[in-house]
């Protein structure tokens, strides 16, 4: 029973070291397009402009994304009132990164209506979320894997914009989500983008952070008295 | 002077025709710096926060063009609030107005039919924090409002000019960065919003002159587009002129014969009646101008 909780405990606290690690300012999942094709990016505006593939960079969510659901229109993805969550809102808080999705790159008459980034796969500890708020703070459900992965789950973006989203989890943990971007083109058609894999590392509040700490060390109690067992 | 007007039920529209400019021995060419305003309507805009160390204040607010890349005086654009922005304030939202009451919204989260305005920092190397928006005074029939949402609905009202402005009505903008808020004007009509930006570095304040912002309500009172003619700045120069409501796009024409016309570029009424300087010589035959709106 206390061998499992050494695996989260040790998935929150490895790194990964070939990757950039985004825990604020402004940072879009970009989309461009070159030679008839979709290129699906990352593009950090500050503190540097700089851009990365899809698997380069890891978005950070800080314990500055966790909070509970307000229950209501709310509660058929981010469950009933009190449930915890940890959101990336459509909203700068300067302890985050504000996450866009930017089709800058692409030029508006170019493009016959919009452009959609489909979800097509999530692996990660919980339920992963994208919605907008209503002008009077209603949500407008985008992407949800409450349900599994439908061809409902998408977002559409006007070419030659950004636009921001609320981006929610439901449990901390590192997550894989996977995207494909798709537009007609004027000249070029209908086109569908390669799968692009995003990452998204969610930390834990100081209190789960406790759980887990406490779990990692129950463990490793559990080792030392395993090996203390053992015929010498 | 205006000889015309038509009306039909299916588009209001009226056609001013100028008989006064009979010049005979006169050519007349319309010159290409036609200036009307800007309309905004759909597109992704934002207030920017720009530094302009020649001029008198050291800051400015000009809308950024993110379509068109371009930067915009907001004395020459018109943003356009059309009826589909119409929502009814729901209970629980007295801070914005009360409910059951409309009130036309710019979203913070981009609708493709409607205007997507932003707040823009980007490019500016000032301190951290050290930016705040104020909303000065409304001119105009509406109220203003802005707030925001965050990620689970909590609200946070930072404009209202329902009670009043004052200094607490003030938006901290993140320097380098933008965001998005509601934007929300209670009636319908032409509403001036003014608005001021403040940098503080080392205790000393720069401000930015007091920026007029007019939003162009639907549905629009209607007021007859007017189509004038007056000496230019030189002998060889007229000016046209046109007023009407603004946001409300126009078109001139010019005939020789007064059956063939010559439509020109559609121009958008602004806050000023649009100039159009005319260019004449000795040896052309009169010419006739009309302006049609939709």
């Amino acid at each position: 029973m206390k061998l499992p909780l050494i695996v989260p405990a040790l998935t929150l606290v490895i790194p990964a070291f070939s990757q950039t690690f985004i825990q604020s300012g402004h940072v879009d999942i970009g989309i461009g397009y070159e030679d008839k094709a979709f290129d699906l990016h990352v593009h950090q505006e500050e503190p540097l402009e700089q851009e990365f593939a899809p698997g380069e960079a890891v978005f950070a969510i800080g314990s500055a994304a966790a909070g509970v659901s307000p229950g209501g229109a709310f509660t058929s993805f981010l469950g009933a009132s009190g449930t915890p969550v940890w959101v990336l809102p459509s909203t700068e808080n300067s302890q985050l990164p504000f996450l866009g999705f930017g089709t800058e790159e692409l030029t508006a008459s170019d493009w016959s209506g919009n452009i959609t980034l489909s979800l097509k796969a999530v692996s990660g500890p919980g339920t992963f979320s994208i919605w907008g708020t209503s002008g009077f703070g209603a949500p407008e459900l985008k992407i949800s894997t409450v349900d599994g992965i439908t061809a409902g789950d998408r977002l559409p973006l006007v070419p030659g914009s950004h636009g921001h989203f609320n981006v929610g989890f439901s449990a901390p943990g590192d997550y894989s989500v996977t995207l494909e971007a798709s537009g007609t083109h004027l000249i070029d058609g209908f086109r569908t983008s390669d799968p692009a894999t995003y990452r998204f590392q969610v930390i834990p509040e100081p209190s789960t952070w406790a759980l887990a700490l406490s779990g990692f060390a129950a463990g490793a109690l559990w080792l030392r008295q395993r090996g203390q067992q053992r015929p010498q | 002077m205006r000889v015309k007007t038509h009306y039909s039920r299916r588009r209001t529209g009226v056609l001013c025709l100028v008989s006064g400019l009979l010049m005979t021995a006169a050519r007349l060419a319309l010159g290409d710096d036609a200036r009307g305003s800007y309309l905004l309507t759909n597109e992704h805009v934002d207030l920017k926060v720009i530094l302009a160390p020649e001029g008198t204040n050291l800051l400015q607010l000009v809308f950024r063009d993110h379509l068109q890349s371009v930067d915009r005086p907001t004395r020459e654009t018109v943003v356009r609030v059309p009826e589909t922005a119409r929502l009814t304030i729901p209970e629980g939202f007295e801070a914005v107005g009360p409910a059951g009451s409309d009130l036309w919204v710019l979203p913070a989260g981009q609708d493709p039919r409607l205007l997507y305005l932003g707040f823009s920092t980007e490019g500016l190397n000032l301190p951290p924090q050290s930016l705040e928006l104020f909303a000065r005074r409304v001119d105009g029939p509406a109220q203003f409002a802005l707030w925001q949402f965050d990620g689970t609905g909590g609200l946070s009202v930072t404009f209202q000019s329902r009670d009043g402005l004052d200094e607490t009505d003030r938006l901290r903008l993140p320097t380098g960065a933008h965001q998005h808020h509601n934007v929300g004007l209670s009636k319908p009509g032409l509403t001036t919003v003014w608005l001021q930006v403040r940098a503080t570095v080392g205790g000393t304040n720069a401000w930015s002159p007091e920026t007029p912002v007019l939003f162009a309500v639907d549905p629009l009172p209607k007021e007859p587009v007017r189509l004038g003619i007056g000496p230019g700045p030189s002998e060889e120069r007229w000016r046209l002129s046109i007023s009407g409501t603004p946001g409300q796009a126009v078109t001139l024409e010019e005939s020789i014969d007064l059956i063939h016309w010559t439509q020109r570029p559609a121009l958008t009424n602004g806050f000023q009646p649009i100039q159009i300087p005319v260019a004449s010589t000795q040896d052309s035959p009169a010419r006739f101008f009309r302006v049609h709106s939709p």
